[in-house]
Parts: C-alpha cells; sequence; structure tokens
C-alpha cells in the first residue's frame, strides 16, 4: 500500500505548486483553477482514506492518572521524615532512659536502707564515719539512718539510666560512658554503714550530718566508661514516692529482664510496659498501648518528662517530639509516625484539595487532546 | 631625622605593644561570660561591658534557689568600702573570676571580672549601684577558679580565694563569709578542716549564735584561715525551720595563698 499513497502524495505536492503558480499567475482562466482546485480535494480525500487508522495507545493516554496514582500511593505509604511532637502517658515496670549529656540529680530523701553497688571509692568527712574512708572494697555498700539524703547522683557524660521497680524497691542503675559517677550521700541521725565484706556495720550517732562520696572509676580517664553502678532503696508510702523530673531523654526503651526460673535458665527480655496511651498532636490520633507491646523511642526532643512511682510500677509522662516512634505487638511492627498524607491531610487541607483538583482537570484535559487527535 | 624617624616609629610601636600586651592577656584563658539568660525586662542586660574581662547586668532566674547560699567570701580586714572605682585582689597563682551580687535575693544584677594572679583589679560600682539603687556595703564579692558559676555541679565542692578589697589595713588571716537562706531555718551550724589531713582528730562542729533565721536572711561567719596557707573544706548545716530536718549542706573549699 506504500508505493500508490507514496505516488498519490507526490502527485498532489505538484498539482499543489502548479495550483499555487495559476494562482500567481492573473491571466489564468477560471476554469483551470476550479480544476486543479477539484483534483487536489479529490486527492486529498483518496489519500486521507487510505491512511491507516492512527494506534489509540492507552498507555499516552493514561499515564498522567497512573502518575497520580503513583504520588497518591508514596504519600500513602511513606512517613513523614522530620520529628513528630509526642504526648505519652505510660505505666511501665522498667524505663530505660538514654541521657544525652552530663546531669545532677536533685537530692532525695530516702526511707529505709540505701544499697549502692559497682562503686570502686568511699571518700568521707572527717568525722564519726572517717573510718569509711580507709575502706579497700566498697562493693556493696548499705546504708541505714534517720535522715538518709542522695543529695546528687552526678553523671559526668552521656549515659543509659534505668529506673525499675521490683519487690518494693525501686533500682536505679547507671551505664555512663564517661568517668567519673559520683554519689553523695548524706546521714544524721543514728546511723549504720556497711561497706563490702566488713564483718559488721560502723554504727554512729551523728548529731550533725555527715556527708559520704561514693565514686565509680576515676577522674584521670575521664574518657573511659565508669563501671556500671546500681543504687536501690525501699518504697515507702504514697505521699513520699519519688519523683524524677529532671531527666532529659533523648531515647526511651522499656524492656525488663526477666531472670529465668531455675537453676541454669537464661534470662529473658520482655517488655516491661503495662498500658498507656500516645497522642500524635500532629494528627490528633490517640494510640492505645497494650500490656506487653514493645515501645522504643528515638531521636527524642524532651521538653517534659516526669517518672514517678505509683505502687507497684513506675508512671511516665513525657512531652516532646520523636524522630522514631515504634511499636511491636506480637509479631506485627509498625511505625507510628504519621504518613505524608495523614500529616498533609490534617495541616494543608486546602493545598491538598486544590492540587488534587488541577492534577486531576490537567490529566482530563490531556486524555481529551488524546481522543480529539482522532481526525 | 633620627629623631624624627623616632617620634614617627614610637606611635607604631606603641600600637604594637598594646597589641601585644592584649593579645597575651587574652590567651591566658577565654574570659566568657557566666551562662546566665540576659533580662529581657530591664536594662541593662547581662553582657560583656566595654572592657574586656568584665561581663554585667540583669539576668533571669531560671535554676532554682539552693536551701543554703554563699554569696560572699572577704578578708576580714576589709574597711568600710569607698566610695567610687574598687580596687580587689585576691592572692592566687591561677586567673579567677571575681562575682559581685547584691546580697539580697532581688534584683538579679551580676558583674563578673577577670582578676589576673597577683594583679589588682580595679572597678567602679556606680553602674551597678545606679541600675540596683543599693549602696556599696550591700553588694557580695566571690573569687572562684571555676569556669563560669560558682556553683558545684559535677560532686566537686566550689573552690573560692577571700577577696581583699584596698586599701587594706594589715593582712588579716580571718576570712568573712556571707550566707544567705532560701527558707526559714532553726540553726546554722558549721565546722572547718584541711583537705588532705590524715589522722587529725575529728573537727567539731560550731553552731553559729544568732542564727535563727527568717527565710532570705542573711548571715556572717568569720572563717579562720590556717596558717600554712593549704586549702580548707567548710561544711555548713542547716536545720529547716519547719519540720526539724537538716537541709543539703553546703560545702566549699577556701584556697589558701599556695
Amino acid at each position: 500500500m506504500d508505493a500508490p499513497d507514496e505516488r498519490l502524495v507526490q502527485t498532489r505536492r505538484a498539482l499543489g505548486e502548479q495550483l499555487a503558480e495559476q494562482l500567481a499567475d492573473p491571466q489564468a482562466s477560471l476554469a483551470t483553477l476550479r480544476e486543479l482546485d477539484e483534483r487536489a480535494r479529490l486527492l486529498d480525500a483518496t489519500i486521507a482514506a487510505r491512511r491507516p487508522p492512527p494506534r489509540r495507545r492507552l498507555g499516552a493516554v493514561l499515564w498522567p492518572f497512573a502518575c497520580v496514582a503513583l504520588l497518591l500511593l508514596a504519600a500513602a505509604t511513606l512517613r513523614w521524615p522530620g520529628s513528630v511532637p509526642v504526648t505519652l502517658e505510660l505505666r511501665a515496670s522498667t524505663v530505660t532512659a538514654t541521657l544525652p549529656g552530663a546531669l545532677t540529680t536533685e537530692a532525695r530523701s530516702i526511707e529505709g536502707e540505701l544499697v549502692l553497688e559497682g562503686f570502686s571509692a568511699i571518700e568521707a568527712a572527717p568525722g564519726a564515719l572517717a573510718a569509711l574512708g580507709a575502706e579497700e572494697q566498697v562493693d556493696p555498700v548499705a546504708l541505714r539512718s534517720d535522715q538518709t539524703r542522695l543529695r546528687a547522683l552526678a553523671l559526668p557524660g552521656p549515659a543509659e539510666l534505668t529506673l525499675q521497680v521490683r519487690g518494693g524497691r525501686l533500682s536505679l542503675a547507671v551505664e555512663s560512658s564517661r568517668s567519673p559517677v559520683v554519689a553523695h550521700v548524706e546521714l544524721r541521725g543514728r546511723s549504720a554503714v556497711r561497706a563490702g565484706d566488713a564483718p559488721g556495720p560502723l554504727e554512729a550517732s551523728l548529731e550533725r550530718a555527715e556527708w559520704l562520696r561514693l565514686v565509680a572509676g576515676s577522674a584521670a580517664a575521664a574518657d573511659r566508661a565508669a563501671p556500671p553502678v546500681e543504687l536501690s532503696w525501699p518504697l515507702g508510702p504514697p505521699a513520699t514516692a519519688p519523683r524524677f523530673v529532671e531527666l532529659m531523654p533523648s531515647a526511651l526503651r522499656f524492656a525488663e529482664r526477666r531472670a529465668g526460673a531455675g537453676v541454669g535458665a537464661t534470662a529473658r527480655w520482655r517488655s516491661g510496659v503495662e498500658g498507656g496511651q500516645l497522642t500524635l498532636a500532629a494528627t490528633g490520633q490517640v494510640l492505645p498501648i497494650a500490656a506487653g507491646d514493645w515501645l522504643e523511642i528515638d531521636g527524642l526532643a524532651t521538653e517534659r518528662c516526669e517518672i514517678a512511682v505509683a505502687g507497684e510500677l513506675l508512671t511516665l509522662k513525657l512531652n516532646g517530639s520523636a524522630q522514631a516512634l515504634r511499636l511491636r505487638a506480637g509479631s506485627l511492627e509498625r511505625s507510628l509516625k504519621p504518613t505524608l498524607l495523614e500529616y498533609l491531610s490534617r495541616h494543608h487541607v486546602a493545598t491538598l484539595l486544590w492540587s488534587s483538583a488541577v492534577a486531576l482537570w490537567g490529566a482530563i484535559a490531556w486524555t481529551r487532546r488524546q481522543f480529539a487527535q482522532q481526525p | 631625622m633620627h629623631w624624627l624617624a623616632a617620634t614617627m616609629l614610637a606611635p607604631r610601636t606603641a600600637a604594637i605593644c598594646a597589641l601585644a600586651l592584649a593579645a597575651s592577656a587574652a590567651l591566658a584563658g577565654p574570659f566568657e561570660c557566666a551562662p546566665l539568660q540576659p533580662s529581657a525586662a530591664r536594662a541593662p542586660a547581662y553582657g560583656p561591658a566595654a572592657n574586656p574581662g568584665h561581663c554585667e547586668g540583669f539576668f533571669e532566674k531560671t535554676v532554682s534557689q539552693p536551701f543554703i547560699e554563699l554569696l560572699s567570701l572577704t578578708r576580714a580586714n576589709s574597711p568600710e568600702l569607698p566610695s567610687g572605682p574598687l580596687s580587689l585582689k585576691a592572692g592566687a597563682g591561677k586567673p579567677l573570676r571575681i562575682v559581685v551580687q547584691p546580697l539580697r535575693s532581688r534584683p538579679t544584677y551580676r558583674a563578673d571580672l577577670q582578676l589576673d594572679p597577683g594583679a589588682v583589679r580595679r572597678w567602679d560600682p556606680s553602674a551597678m549601684l545606679a541600675a540596683t539603687g543599693l549602696r556599696a556595703p550591700d553588694l557580695g564579692f566571690l573569687a572562684t577558679a571555676d569556669a563560669a558559676t560558682p556553683s558545684a555541679s559535677s560532686g566537686e565542692p566550689a573552690a573560692f580565694v577571700p577577696v581583699e578589697v584596698l586599701p587594706a589595713a594589715a593582712t588579716s588571716a580571718t576570712a568573712l563569709a556571707v550566707l544567705r537562706v532560701s527558707v526559714p531555718v532553726a540553726s546554722v551550724s558549721w565546722r572547718s578542716y584541711r583537705i588532705g589531713g590524715a589522722g587529725e582528730p575529728a573537727p567539731p562542729w560550731t553552731a553559729l549564735p544568732g542564727s535563727r533565721l527568717l527565710q532570705w536572711q542573711r548571715i556572717a561567719l568569720p572563717i579562720a584561715l590556717p596558717p600554712d596557707g593549704r586549702t580548707l573544706r567548710v561544711d555548713i548545716e542547716a536545720v529547716d525551720a519547719q519540720d526539724g530536718r537538716a537541709l543539703p549542706q553546703l560545702h566549699f573549699l577556701v584556697l589558701g595563698s599556695q
């Protein structure tokens, strides 16, 4: 079919030139012009009739819809990349907070016996307790007095602090990446201090408070990690329950180590979460957290973090923004951060609707143009 | 011709000498203003002043008040403070930071001055007195070797050197510490002992007379400095007037003239 069509096209071209020449000539007769014009029209009709119909390419028509669909899919799947504001109220038996910088805890009064484990040296005021300063072995130290005060726990650098309530006692375990970790204790009244493997406690009746300073690691090797230390004391009546408001963690975990039952049994890790709820201010969602769920928060910029003891559990109240929020319930792990679509639909509804309308209009216009190209 | 050249060169060499002096003073250790939040309401706000090694102004109180606080540690021979510029001196072998603050709890105004070892620092308190409406005896002077704030944060007690205000009558072996309590207090007791004095008898606690104090009230404590110039550690205990329990103690070191 190509050769006759070529011939027709060439004839039509020659005829077109001839027609143009005749038209330019003012002497040409109208009959000749009409004849040439008639021929040209017939040739055009024949050529058009013999042209194969253009393949209607479905791909060219549908690609704008595919683009919009792909964008929507990405927006509905990808999580918001930045930090999301988070409000968390949680009950847990264990809270592990990663502290990004140096911290000195506030003074706390302690009722009952305070046990400090993991410290390497002790300094005592030159008073009734001065003999403690000569002790070589100070792991563990058990203190008891009428007015015991844990005046400060000084952490020199980034550390991991674990608070745990178990068996009516609160334990505070610290693993610091820098040395030294110093615990300041003040005792007043009738006191008994047992250090290390000493056979009996050092007893004294202190009219004025005497201070003790327990040091883990040494200031000379400040860059070396301090040995892990643990402080524990019994919980008193709810009115005197300790509260920690000075911690500003950058990451939170709630894993609890359960010693296996029986000799030689391996310890298991389980989640210490007992329940709570997480509110995302960005989308207004309130997510309940069930007991036993694994919750992990990373990249936290804390505004307010309060950990208090309520009964046999710790209650955590957290306000801040987090980079990563992961919840694992059973074998299902998901990120709790909102997707791009959820975030935009909450904050930029007008923009979303307008851009959807424009994209849709553009797609429809394109399709109409594709179909309109048919003769 | 030589004298002409000399007079032309003299200003240049003088400028070079001044530059070298300033550079050496700066190299001695960067003097920074304390990490306080400058006040947004009152002027002048805390910040560097015209001279180097001098920061002054109102600041916002953002940290909670300790129960008992040391405001001033001076030599007991300091006479009645003269009006006009003061000359301050503290015997120590290292650069110190002199903190001048009102003995009252308000207004929150502070001046930080750099003191080079062995030098005398001149300071005009008129700007501070005019801004706060105080008089010269209402000011407390602390000289500390720590970086920015005299409060201990790592568990070590803060170290201070007694400030001497010139002209002094004679070298005195007693330092005067001014303490302020932030809660009503039934009694204040104190003791002092030398660092590293192993085998010495336990230092006795002494109750300060007239130490039944109201909130924000101040009390002066004379401390006898050891003659051999060693560091002295001072422990101060206050008993709360409301429940009779001891408040967290105040510990600080008084550095000797070593």
